[in-house]
């Protein structure tokens, strides 16, 4: 992780209160060669350099479990899911309890954001892989989406219905 | 004050260095050197040869094969290594099923002889230890044998196999 950026929100337009605008704070990380944003309230930790046991019968997106705190969590690969490329790291964010033992492998970590709600862009563009994604931000003049795990989740169980 | 003993089950565990696998002491039974396994006459994917045992000639299910075909770890060379699967493990209606075949194929239907080429010893495990899967692979890995995990040490995953359902998944156990 390189650093947190708390960016000041812009003020109210009126300026009569200067409440500042509500934010939400996103983890950006890079995928090989491309930065994604997750919500940061679905990430409950980074690990690096864990092991990786592989599990089989799964999709090819899915590289194995890592081991935290004695319990197995299923790790997708982000860039075979949506790139058909398999990745190449021993880092993971670890995404939380609500998404049950679930693990990204990712590249790095590159920044914490505190974005306004109207830096959140929608998405208009439909391609094949937008709904892995629940909006886009903007992060260094680059178009960064934001994930959406439970979408991805909802891939794995459809596959694995399906497959 | 005493306190209350772990829970524990005991397990045949078969190291292959990168992973190991549990396999319940309630599956698994003598363990012993096949001396004359010979080729089936019908061969298919993991079972090719029969021993005899207990007054009878038992099929030879290739577990070794299994898992290097499936975990990414290296398929040994055939060993006559073996433990015994009594055909009255499996449930009720798989053992139908697979004592059907058996017959069919002109086998003893009493029991499974299960290759490994890999140390093997018995062991407890702490109940507490064994892990269940993440509930968006269970169901998946359950129907293929894989009951759970449990993480002994670091770099080291050990797999529970319900080899009952291993077996059953492949001809000619699975045969109609």
């Amino acid at each position: 992780m390189t650093q947190k950026t708390d960016k000041t929100p812009p003020m109210a337009e009126n300026g009569a209160d200067d409440a500042p605008a509500p934010t939400v704070k996103c983890l950006i990380v890079r995928i090989a060669d491309q930065h994604y944003a997750f919500h940061a309230e679905h990430i409950r930790e980074v690990v690096m350099d864990a092991p990786l046991y592989y599990v089989p019968f799964t999709p090819p997106y899915i590289r194995g479990f890592i081991n935290r705190h004695g319990r197995p969590h299923t790790v997708f690969d982000l860039n075979a899911l949506l790139k058909n490329e398999k990745l190449t790291s021993g880092a993971f964010l670890i995404a939380g309890r609500a998404f049950d033992q679930t693990a990204f492998m990712i590249s790095d970590v590159t920044e914490i954001l505190n974005v306004t709600e109207a830096e959140i862009q929608p998405i208009t563009a439909m391609d094949e892989n937008d709904n892995y994604y629940s909006a886009a931000l903007t992060f260094q003049d680059e178009h960064v989406f934001i994930l959406n795990v439970q979408n991805i989740l909802m891939k794995l169980s459809h596959d694995l219905e399906t497959g | 004050m005493t306190s209350k003993p772990a829970e524990t089950e005991g397990y045949l565990r078969l190291d292959y260095d990168e992973a190991a696998f549990l396999i319940p002491a309630s599956q698994a039974g003598k363990i012993f050197l096949m001396t004359d396994a010979r080729d089936l006459e019908a061969p298919a994917l993991y079972c090719r040869r029969r021993t005899s045992y207990n007054g009878g000639d038992v099929p030879v299910f290739e577990l070794s094969d299994f898992i290097g075909d499936h975990f990414h770890l290296p398929r040994e060379a055939l060993t006559d290594m073996a433990f015994m699967v009594p055909a009255d493990r499996f449930d009720a209606a798989r053992q139908a099923r697979c004592r059907a075949a058996l017959a069919r194929a002109g086998l003893s239907d009493e029991f499974i002889a299960v290759a490994h080429g890999r140390p093997a010893d018995m062991r407890a495990a702490p109940a507490s230890e064994i892990r269940p899967l993440p509930r968006a692979l269970a169901a998946r890995l359950a129907s293929r044998g894989i009951r759970a995990c449990r993480f002994p040490r670091d770099s080291v995953i050990e797999y529970v196999l319900d080899i009952t359902r291993v077996i059953m998944n492949h001809p000619p156990f699975n045969s109609e």
